[in-house]
Order: C-alpha cells, then sequence, then structure tokens
C-alpha cells in the first residue's frame, strides 16, 4: 500500500471492545430487513463492532454458512454504498475486503463456485489496498486453493499447496500453513496414497493439538476418519470419528458434523450394513438440508439411490436421482460431469438407470463430502 | 486447551507492551523525521495505537512481537508521509523531513525499526 492511499482519520466515539462485543451480538439478532433503517442506532459503521461482527461470521460460516453467507454480504453492501468513512487508516478497505471474503468463503461452503469466484475477485480489489496486504492476499489464495481441490483439480492442489503452506509459514501465520498442508493431504487422497495420506493427516492432527489450533484437529480428526475407513481399518476409524465429533460438537462445526455422519454412512456401505447406512446417509442429509448445503443434499440424494440399487429397489432410487437433478441444474454443479448428468437423465426416462453413469457422477461429488 | 479468553490477555498484554516500548519513538518519528506539529502528532499517536489495537484482532496478523511491531512502525511513517501529501503547495523546511519524504515510508519504517530493536536490545522476543 503507497502512503498517498490512508485516508486521515475521522472523528467520533468508537465502542469500547466490550461494548462492541455485546453490541455486535445485538446487531446480528436484528434483521437485515430492519439493520439499514436502525444504522445509526446500531452503530453500523463503528469499525469496533465491525471486527466482532467479522470474527462472528467467520463462526458462524461453519455453523449455518446460507446465513453467514447473507449477513456477509449484507454488511459489504452496506460499507461500500453510499460510500462512508469507516474507521480509521486502512479500515474500510480491510472490512470491505475481509466481508468479500467470508462471503466468498461461505459461497464455496454451499457450492456456489461461480459466485465464490467473484467475491474473491471483489475481495481482492480491497485487500490490495489495505494494511498487510500480502497476508490477505496469502489468506484469499487459500480460499481459491480449497476451491479448486473442490473442482478436482488436484494437480494444481499439489502444486501450489505447498508453496503457499512456505508462504504462510514465512509469514507468521502457522495456521493458515498448515491448513495449506491440509488441502495437499486431501488433493493427495485422490492419488491413491493412502499410508501417506494417513501419515500426512496424522501430522497435521498433532501440529494443530499441539498448537491448540481446535478446529484444524477436529478436520484432521474427522479426515483420518476417512482414510481408516478406505483401508478398511474400522476400529482406527471409529476412534477417529468420535474424537472427531467431539471437537466438532465443542465447536458446533455442523457443516463438518455433517460431513462426518456421511462418512459414517460411507463405512457402514463398506461393510455392508446397507440399512443402517441409508439410515446413515439419511441422517447427513437432514443435517446438510438444515443449513441450506442443497449441493451436498443432492450429492447424499445419488449415494442412496446407487444404495437403493444395489437393495434392488430401482423405483426409490429414480425416485433419489429424480429429486437430486434440479438442484444439480440450478446450482450448475459438476460442469464437467455434464455427460453424466445426461445420460443420468436419458436412463430415467427409459426407466432404466444407468448406473456407470450415477456412478461417474457420484465420482464427480465425492469433493464435496471431504 | 487456551481458552478464547486466555488467549486475548496474552495478545492485550503483548499489544500494550509494544506500544509502550516504541510510543516515545514514534512521537519522535513524526515530530521529528516528518515535522509533524506536537499537537498532532499526539492526536495521531492515539488514533495510530487504537488503529494498532484492532489490527491484532484480525485474520491474518502475525502473533510474534517483531513481526506485530513492525506493522506498527509502518502504519506511523504512512501516516507521517500521508500528513505532508495532504498540505498541497507545501513543502517542508526541514532538511530531515525532506530527506523522509523523498525517501518515502518504507525506508524510514526500516530505519525506525532498527533503532527500536538497538534500544530494546535482546528484550525483543521475537
Amino acid at each position: 500500500m503507497t502512503a498517498s492511499l490512508i485516508p486521515f482519520p475521522g472523528k467520533g466515539y468508537t465502542l469500547s471492545p466490550e461494548e462492541a462485543k455485546i453490541a455486535a451480538e445485538s446487531v446480528l439478532a436484528t434483521s437485515i430487513e430492519q439493520r439499514r433503517e436502525r444504522s445509526a442506532e446500531l452503530n453500523l459503521e463503528d469499525p469496533e463492532q465491525l471486527l466482532w461482527i467479522c470474527t462472528s461470521l467467520w463462526r458462524l460460516g461453519e455453523i449455518e454458512p446460507a446465513k453467514a453467507h447473507r449477513e456477509a454480504e449484507f454488511f459489504y453492501g452496506f460499507l461500500e454504498s453510499p460510500k462512508r468513512q469507516i474507521g480509521i487508516f486502512d479500515e474500510k478497505d480491510y472490512y470491505l475486503g475481509e466481508f468479500a471474503l467470508i462471503a466468498g468463503g461461505c459461497s464455496r461452503i454451499l457450492s456456489k463456485r461461480v459466485q465464490a469466484k467473484e467475491w474473491f475477485d471483489v475481495a481482492e480489489t480491497h485487500f490490495v489496498l489495505a494494511h498487510n496486504a500480502s497476508a490477505h492476499v496469502a489468506r484469499l489464495a487459500y480460499q481459491r486453493l480449497a476451491l479448486k481441490l473442490e473442482e478436482r483439480e488436484f494437480e494444481s492442489v499439489l502444486h501450489l499447496a505447498p508453496r503457499w503452506a512456505d508462504c504462510f509459514a514465512r509469514l507468521d501465520l502457522p495456521e493458515d500453513a498448515l491448513k495449506c498442508r491440509f488441502l495437499e493431504a486431501a488433493a493427495l487422497k485422490e492419488t491413491g496414497r493412502l499410508e501417506e495420506v494417513k501419515r500426512s493427516f496424522q501430522e497435521i492432527k498433532l501440529e494443530a493439538g499441539k498448537r491448540r489450533f481446535d478446529r484444524l484437529m477436529g478436520m484432521a480428526s474427522e479426515s483420518l476418519f476417512q482414510v481408516h475407513a478406505f483401508l478398511g481399518e474400522v476400529s482406527e476409524a471409529v476412534t477417529e470419528a468420535r474424537e472427531a465429533a467431539v471437537i466438532l460438537r465443542r465447536l458446533d462445526n455442523r457443516v463438518n458434523l455433517a460431513k462426518l455422519q456421511l462418512g459414517v454412512g460411507y463405512l457402514l456401505r463398506s461393510q455392508g450394513n446397507l440399512a443402517e447406512s441409508v439410515e446413515a446417509f439419511r441422517g447427513a442429509q437432514q443435517q446438510f438440508a438444515e443449513i441450506e448445503m442443497h449441493a451436498d443434499v443432492a450429492a447424499t440424494h445419488l449415494v442412496l439411490a446407487d444404495i437403493l440399487l444395489d437393495a434392488a429397489q430401482p423405483a426409490q432410487a429414480e425416485w433419489e436421482i429424480r429429486a437430486a437433478l434440479p438442484i444439480i441444474d440450478e446450482l450448475k454443479l459438476v460442469p464437467e460431469g455434464i455427460a453424466a448428468v445426461s445420460l443420468l437423465r436419458d436412463s430415467l426416462r427409459r426407466r432404466e438407470i444407468d448406473r456407470h453413469a450415477l456412478r461417474s457422477l457420484n465420482g464427480y461429488f465425492e469433493e464435496l463430502g471431504s | 486447551m487456551a481458552t478464547e479468553m486466555e488467549q486475548g490477555f496474552s495478545r492485550e498484554r503483548r499489544v500494550r507492551s509494544i506500544i509502550s516500548r516504541a510510543s516515545e519513538l514514534i512521537e519522535s518519528t513524526l515530530t521529528q523525521d516528518y515535522g509533524v506539529p506536537r499537537e498532532e502528532a499526539g492526536r495521531l499517536e492515539e488514533e495510530l495505537f487504537t488503529w494498532f489495537d484492532r489490527l491484532s484482532r484480525r485474520p491474518g496478523v502475525p502473533e510474534s512481537r517483531k513481526m506485530l511491531q513492525s506493522h506498527l512502525i509502518s502504519m506511523t511513517c504512512k501516516v507521517g508521509h500521508v500528513y505532508w501529501s495532504g498540505r498541497v503547495g507545501e513543502s517542508p523546511a526541514d532538511e530531515r523531513v525532506r530527506r523522509a519524504l523523498a525517501l518515502g515510508p518504507e525506508i524510514i519504517a526500516i530505519e525506525v525499526e532498527k533503532q527500536l530493536d538497538a534500544t530494546n536490545g535482546s528484550d525483543v522476543n521475537p
């Protein structure tokens, strides 16, 4: 940032951190519709309060991502237009960047990838003007990398993740560095080198535990559960699942709790417990629906369809696929799997489900569950 | 596991300690390197500390004292520089101020940081 970009401070009363924390809760409890009208009374321009709101929204993103997205979008819009004097020095640019980043991160969790990319681009235009721009641009790069993983661009993730991990380490941001190593391990999982992946996640979990990065520790535990399950190490998988559940429940991380439940479904299925696995998948689907993760709801429909075909229930399977297809269309999911979607749709018309197309689509969706 | 409150206290202690060690140097940077009048410098210093306290709570900000301190020094120099950028048509008479403006805030920040490290000596833990 060049010096000429720093506006001189505005004047006026600012809430203390303690006041702002309480006030932020009250702002978030006020409906979005009422907020603009009551903006002065609610001190919506207060920089201290905005900081607390950002912190709350990052947390909310893992509890109710759709709600966090709506909130971030509101605050971005409020700060952006009409032009307002917010805080001191670089604060306005920082908050605009941060709200855009939160909106993008939540869009990513909700599988709204085009929207996520647009928000990341917007965040960048603000972060480059803010102080500590290199760190914020790196945080953006992490989100883009996570998006690449969801788009199954594994080679690119494997190429870039270690570089960004190194970059974060040099910026003295160890948690972000470890998050990049997590993405690298998740991409490596797709190469089938599961023993290597297991070691990576174990190292990440250990490091996260030492440094008290609880969220990352819970996610590493959840990933280890999946790896043990793939390797048929059932008792280790169950131990990890329990550990992950304790951490994720404590953090009220509903996004990852739902993914954990999905993993339980896969484990039960791999053991041949079809009825119990259906129950577990339905539980996960319910959890995804509650937090508006519609893409994951659709993906679970397809998995259920596959199981129901195994269980010789083609009519039920057809119903599951018919429930998934409109969501896939609406969210423009799996553009790379458009041929499989089309084959599946044709097979539905013939009342004879194309199993290969269904499984191929499940493959495209796998990253949503990881 | 450390609670959020414990982490908050430790951050707050670090911030207070950085401010108390850097305060004198920040004042002299504003008044001597950048020729900001004493009263105005006092007001800017207050704003800098408020900003710095909030900055320390943003994501993406390093925890180590050394790197955190750099942010305060860097913003101090940018603020000093902007003080003159806002005075269209005026140019400082003081040679030291002219030098600071010619070199730019990034270079001055490096010099100030070196001074601060030298003053604090081995007390500055990474």
